[in-house]
C-alpha cells in the first residue's frame, strides 16, 4: 500500500458546501467545522475505498488526494 | 393499514397529513409500486441512496413530469435500456432546459458552473449584510399582530436576500417578483394533485431569461464582487465559455426555484415555535442549538416530500423488479423517517445525533446547491426573532386554540409546507 502512504486528502474550503456527505461514507477521516465545511481529521482514518467513496460522493468535487507535500493550490 | 387503497397522488388528506402513509412505508414498504399509476415509491433511506447514486439508471429528466411520463413522448420507448431514446427526445419533458432534469455529462458541465458560488464560507463572509435584511424585513413584520408570514415575511425576505447574492438592484424586485408569478417550478403553490400533466408550462423559467442574459452579459463587461459575476465568468469544465443563455438558466433557477422551498422551511420552523413553548424555551435558552433544530425539521417535515426518477435500464431495487421506463418518486420525505436509519423517527429530538444525516437537499450529483443559503436564512431567522420579541405564539384567531390547530397545506404530492401562518409576537422592550 506504498501510495496511501505518500498522498495527502485535501479540502477545497472556498467549494465545499457543508452537505456533510463525506462524513456519510468516510467518518473517521472527516468532520465538519463549526461552519458546516469539511476538515480532515485522521489521513488514514477510513479504509481506502470509503475514502475514495466519500470523494466521489461530494456534490461539488471540494476534495481531493494528492501526493504529500504537494503546494497547496486552492 | 390498507395502503393499496390509498392515492397518494390524489387524496388531499394525504397531502394534508401524508406522514402515517410515509411512516408505514419506510418503515415496511421500501420500495413500493403503488397500483393506481404504477409509480415505484421509495420511501426507504438506503434505497433512496442507492437511486440518488446512480444517475446512469435512475434518470431525473423527469423529475417534475407528473405520474405518467413516457406518454409525453409521441410513443412509448420500450425494451431493457430506453437510455438512447429518452436522451434524444428530451424535448417533450417539462423543465427539459433546467440543470435539475439533467443527468451526465450535460449536468456534470451545467453543475461546473456553480462550483464555489454559494457556501459556507462566503456566507459567512456575508453573514452580516443577511443580518441586516433579516432585520430589515422583520421591522416589517413585527408591529402587525397577528401578522401572517410566509406574505409579509418569509417570501419578500428569501427574495431580497437571494437578489442581494445575485447583485440584482432593488429598482428590478417588482418587475422579477411580476414575473415570478408565472415562473415558479411547477407544483410549488399550485395545486400538481391527480392527473393532470404537467405540459402546460413546459420551461416555467424562461421568463427569467432575457433578464439574466442582459445581467451576464454585463458582468462580463464590467466584473463586480457578487455571485452574478462569478457565474458569469465560470467556465465549463472543458475550458470553453457558457453562452450566456446556459449561464441565465442556472441563474433563473437560483433565483427563482430555491425561494419556495425556503420560504416553507421557515413558515415549518416558526409554526414549531410558536406551538411547542417548551421548544421555545429552549431555544430562547440555549441559541447554539437552533442550527440543530433547523436540521430536524428538515428531517421531519422538509419542504420536499418526493420528486421523480425514471428507470432508464431494467434493474432491481431493494428486491422490487424495475422494467426500464417504470417512473419513481424518490420521497426524501419518507426517507428522512426511515427507522432503520432514524430511531423513532416520528419525535422530533433538537439533541438527535445524526440528524444531518437526512436527504432534505437530495444527495449525490444533485445535491442542492441553494442548501447553505436556505441553512443559514432559516438559523437567521430564527434568531433575530428570538432576539426580538420575549413570545412567540400560533394566533389561535386564525388557527384555533392549543390543542386544536388546524393549519391548510401546500396541495401537492410533491412539497411540504403551510399555505399561510398567522403568528402573533410580544416585542421585547
Amino acid at each position: 500500500m506504498e501510495s496511501t502512504v505518500h498522498r495527502e486528502i485535501r479540502v477545497d474550503r472556498s467549494l465545499c458546501m457543508g452537505s456533510g456527505q463525506c462524513l456519510w461514507y468516510a467518518p473517521n477521516t472527516f468532520d465538519q467545522d463549526d461552519n458546516t465545511v469539511a476538515v480532515v481529521i485522521d489521513q488514514h482514518g477510513d479504509p481506502e475505498e470509503k475514502i475514495q467513496a466519500a470523494i466521489d460522493s461530494c456534490p461539488t468535487q471540494a476534495i481531493s488526494i494528492v501526493p504529500k507535500g504537494e503546494p497547496d493550490q486552492s | 393499514m390498507d395502503i393499496d387503497s390509498l392515492d397518494y397522488f390524489s387524496d388531499p388528506l394525504l397531502a394534508l397529513d401524508p406522514y402515517g402513509l410515509l411512516d408505514y412505508l419506510a418503515a415496511n414498504k421500501p420500495v413500493y409500486r403503488e397500483p393506481h399509476h404504477g409509480i415505484v415509491m421509495v420511501t426507504g433511506y438506503e434505497e433512496a441512496i442507492s437511486v440518488l447514486r446512480a444517475p446512469d439508471i435512475f434518470s431525473s429528466s423527469t423529475i417534475v413530469a407528473g405520474t405518467d411520463p413516457l406518454s409525453l413522448f409521441p410513443e412509448r420507448p420500450e425494451g431493457d435500456d430506453i437510455t438512447g431514446y429518452v436522451n434524444s427526445h428530451r424535448e417533450y419533458l417539462p423543465q427539459n432546459d433546467q440543470i435539475v432534469s439533467a443527468d451526465p455529462p450535460s449536468h456534470t458541465a451545467q453543475r461546473a458552473l456553480l462550483m464555489g458560488l454559494i457556501t459556507p464560507k462566503r456566507l459567512k463572509e456575508n453573514e452580516e449584510f443577511i443580518w441586516r435584511l433579516t432585520d430589515r424585513q422583520l421591522d416589517v413584520v413585527l408591529p402587525q399582530s397577528p401578522v401572517e408570514l410566509m406574505t409579509a415575511y418569509a417570501q419578500p425576505y428569501t427574495l431580497l436576500v437571494i437578489a442581494d447574492l445575485l447583485g440584482v438592484p432593488e429598482e428590478d424586485h417588482p418587475g422579477l417578483l411580476g414575473l415570478r408569478g408565472g415562473g415558479q417550478m411547477p407544483g410549488a403553490g399550485r395545486s400538481d394533485t391527480g392527473h393532470r400533466r404537467s405540459t402546460q408550462g413546459h420551461n416555467t423559467l424562461e421568463v427569467f431569461y432575457d433578464y439574466f442574459v442582459a445581467r451576464i452579459e454585463e458582468r462580463r463587461q464590467q466584473p463586480r464582487t457578487d455571485i452574478l459575476t462569478g457565474i458569469a465568468l465560470a467556465k465549463f469544465p472543458d475550458g470553453s465559455t457558457p453562452e450566456p443563455i446556459e449561464v441565465a438558466r442556472i441563474v433563473s433557477n437560483l433565483f427563482a426555484a430555491g425561494q419556495e422551498t425556503t420560504v416553507r422551511l421557515i413558515g415549518t420552523a416558526l409554526k414549531r415555535i410558536a406551538d411547542e413553548p417548551e421548544t421555545q424555551a429552549t431555544l430562547r435558552a440555549n441559541r447554539e442549538l437552533v442550527p440543530r433544530f433547523v436540521e430536524e425539521i428538515l428531517r421531519t417535515e422538509g419542504p420536499i416530500k418526493g420528486e421523480f426518477r425514471l428507470a432508464l435500464k431494467t434493474t432491481e431495487l431493494g428486491g422490487v423488479p424495475i422494467p426500464a421506463g417504470t417512473p419513481l418518486l424518490l420521497m426524501n420525505g419518507a426517507a428522512n423517517r426511515d427507522p432503520r436509519q432514524f430511531g423513532d423517527p416520528a419525535d422530533f429530538r433538537i439533541d438527535r445525533p445524526n440528524a444531518r444525516r437526512h436527504l432534505a437537499f437530495g444527495h449525490g450529483i444533485h445535491t442542492c446547491p441553494g442548501a447553505p443559503l436556505a441553512r443559514s436564512e432559516a438559523r437567521i431567522t430564527i434568531e433575530r426573532l428570538l432576539e426580538r420579541t420575549t413570545d412567540i405564539r400560533i394566533s389561535p384567531e386564525h388557527h384555533g386554540p392549543a390543542g386544536e390547530r388546524h393549519f391548510n397545506y401546500m396541495q401537492t404530492y410533491m412539497f411540504r409546507g403551510l399555505t399561510q401562518l398567522y403568528l402573533e409576537f410580544t416585542p421585547k422592550g
